[in-house]
């Protein structure tokens, strides 16, 4: 299963911040995520209490989940599957080349699953 | 959008805010309205390096990268925070900048670190860092560029582990290199400056042509260098001190800058500079009647042969320096 960590809400209009569903980080299942990637991660934090670094997390809920991210997991795919195939298209910070439709998705859960083909399907390059 | 925490840890390990400075990056706002702090622990990877460019920032409102307290390295690289990767590690377009106590390592011979201004008032700064790369001789370790831009480049080791260059700032405007050490592999012209540029206690070596090059008329002192340049540019400096009499080690890819047990040419030879109170790894400067030159301060023992020092945030006392029960 690969990761991808994708964008959600435009950073800015100009062309050199990230965007709406702009892939920003991809890793293989199992990798750890920060509290402000991972809806999961801030929310099993706030269940735990204090961090290792003595903060007090109770306070992380899944009502105040900051949402700048979502993780979305593909199915019987790697991340070298899914960074050859970003980089198979363009050229220099290849995932910025691309984007993901998260149109209908519910972004607010923080992560879902979905196969190769319904990744396919709303993965497209960027028109220039 | 959201904002990111500040200071905001990266940490790819897991248990910080990020587990990388792109998905950092995303978080600030295109214009800031505080400082924002990343505080790097462990080893960061970008595969295809950051840009930093948009950002509108100030002196206030700055974007800083540094080693967490406690993740910090000993002036050697592999041993602290630090962020490797390619295609330029971290390519900076941002008017106020600065990377403290990190170690930025390129893997693909291309920048580790290259700084230009925006287009305003700006200061870049590199402090307290080890900045390294195979760098072929058209990118660099460190490229910094464009004119009327203000860059300070303090206590950092910056090293090329091939045959190539190490610093271009051809064509800055201010440029300060203060307690630095430049090493190359053999190749030429590893730290060229140009005219208006400041470089004091600083060593440059291993070239196989000219250490110090310089387009113009540069200032500063107390330099050092492998072959003749020092002297011929900059006075009260040394020569023909070759970076394996002077380091550790200079043997390519497993480089240690840390001064060479019994050498003492660089101790107490220094100029003092009233911005630079500590080195690399936060010993204060000066240690003996003067600064040293480079970027380790040594701690003398009363004789002649310097103590490296060991005073590290979070590190454990060598041996030496143990309380002994009696």
């Amino acid at each position: 299963v690969a990761q991808i960590l994708i964008k959600i809400g435009d950073q800015d209009a100009r062309p050199e911040f990230f965007k709406d569903g702009d892939p920003l980080v991809i890793v293989e299942d199992g990798a750890a995520w920060g509290r402000r990637e991972s809806k999961d991660v801030w929310v099993a934090e706030g269940l735990a209490g204090v961090d290792a670094d003595g903060v007090n997390r109770s306070g992380q809920t899944a009502a105040n989940w900051p949402g700048g991210f979502f993780i979305l997991r593909v199915l019987a795919t790697t991340a070298a599957q899914v960074i050859n195939f970003l980089q198979a298209n363009a050229d220099g910070i290849q995932q910025r080349a691309y984007t993901v439709d998260t149109s209908g998705i519910n972004v607010a859960s923080g992560s879902i699953s979905a196969t190769r083909a319904q990744v396919l399907a709303r993965i497209s390059l960027k028109s220039s | 959008m959201p904002v990111a925490p500040q200071p905001s840890t990266i940490n790819a390990g897991g248990g910080g805010d990020y587990t990388s400075i792109t998905a950092w990056k995303a978080d600030i706002p295109a214009t800031l309205t505080q400082e924002q702090d990343a505080l790097v622990v462990g080893a960061v990877t970008e595969a295809t390096g950051v840009p930093f460019t948009g950002f509108t920032t100030t002196s206030s409102n700055k974007i800083t990268i540094q080693g967490k307290s406690g993740s910090r390295h000993t002036g050697v690289s592999g041993t602290g925070a630090r962020i490797t990767g390619g295609s330029g590690v971290l390519r900076v377009q941002v008017d106020f900048f600065e990377l403290d106590w990190i170690e930025i390592a390129a893997t693909d011979g291309n920048y580790a670190v290259s700084l230009q201004r925006s287009g305003g008032t700006n200061s870049l700064k590199i402090q307290h860092s080890i900045l390294k790369s195979s760098a072929s001789v058209s990118n660099f370790v460190l490229a910094a560029l464009g004119s009327t831009s203000n860059y300070i480049i303090r206590n950092s080791i910056l090293y090329a582990t091939g045959a190539n260059r190490v610093y271009d700032a051809r064509g800055a405007g201010t440029l300060e290199s203060d307690n630095c050490i430049f090493y190359t592999q053999g190749g030429d012209f590893p730290f060229l400056n140009d005219a208006g540029h400041v470089v004091k206690n600083t060593y440059v070596g291993g070239a196989s042509n000219q250490c110090f090059w310089s387009g113009g008329t540069t200032t500063g002192s107390n330099n050092a260098g492998s072959d003749t340049t020092a002297t011929a540019q900059f006075s009260s400096s040394i020569n023909s001190i070759a970076g394996s009499t002077a380091y550790t080690s200079v043997t390519a890819t497993s480089e240690n800058f840390t001064t060479k047990t019994g050498f003492t040419t660089f101790t107490d030879v220094g100029v003092t500079i009233a911005a630079v109170t500590d080195d690399i790894i936060g010993t204060s400067r000066p240690q003996g009647s003067a600064y040293d030159i480079g970027a380790f301060e040594n701690i003398s023992a009363g004789g002649s042969t310097p103590w490296q020092s060991f005073v590290q945030d979070n590190q454990p006392l060598p041996d030496t320096r143990r309380a002994v029960a009696i």
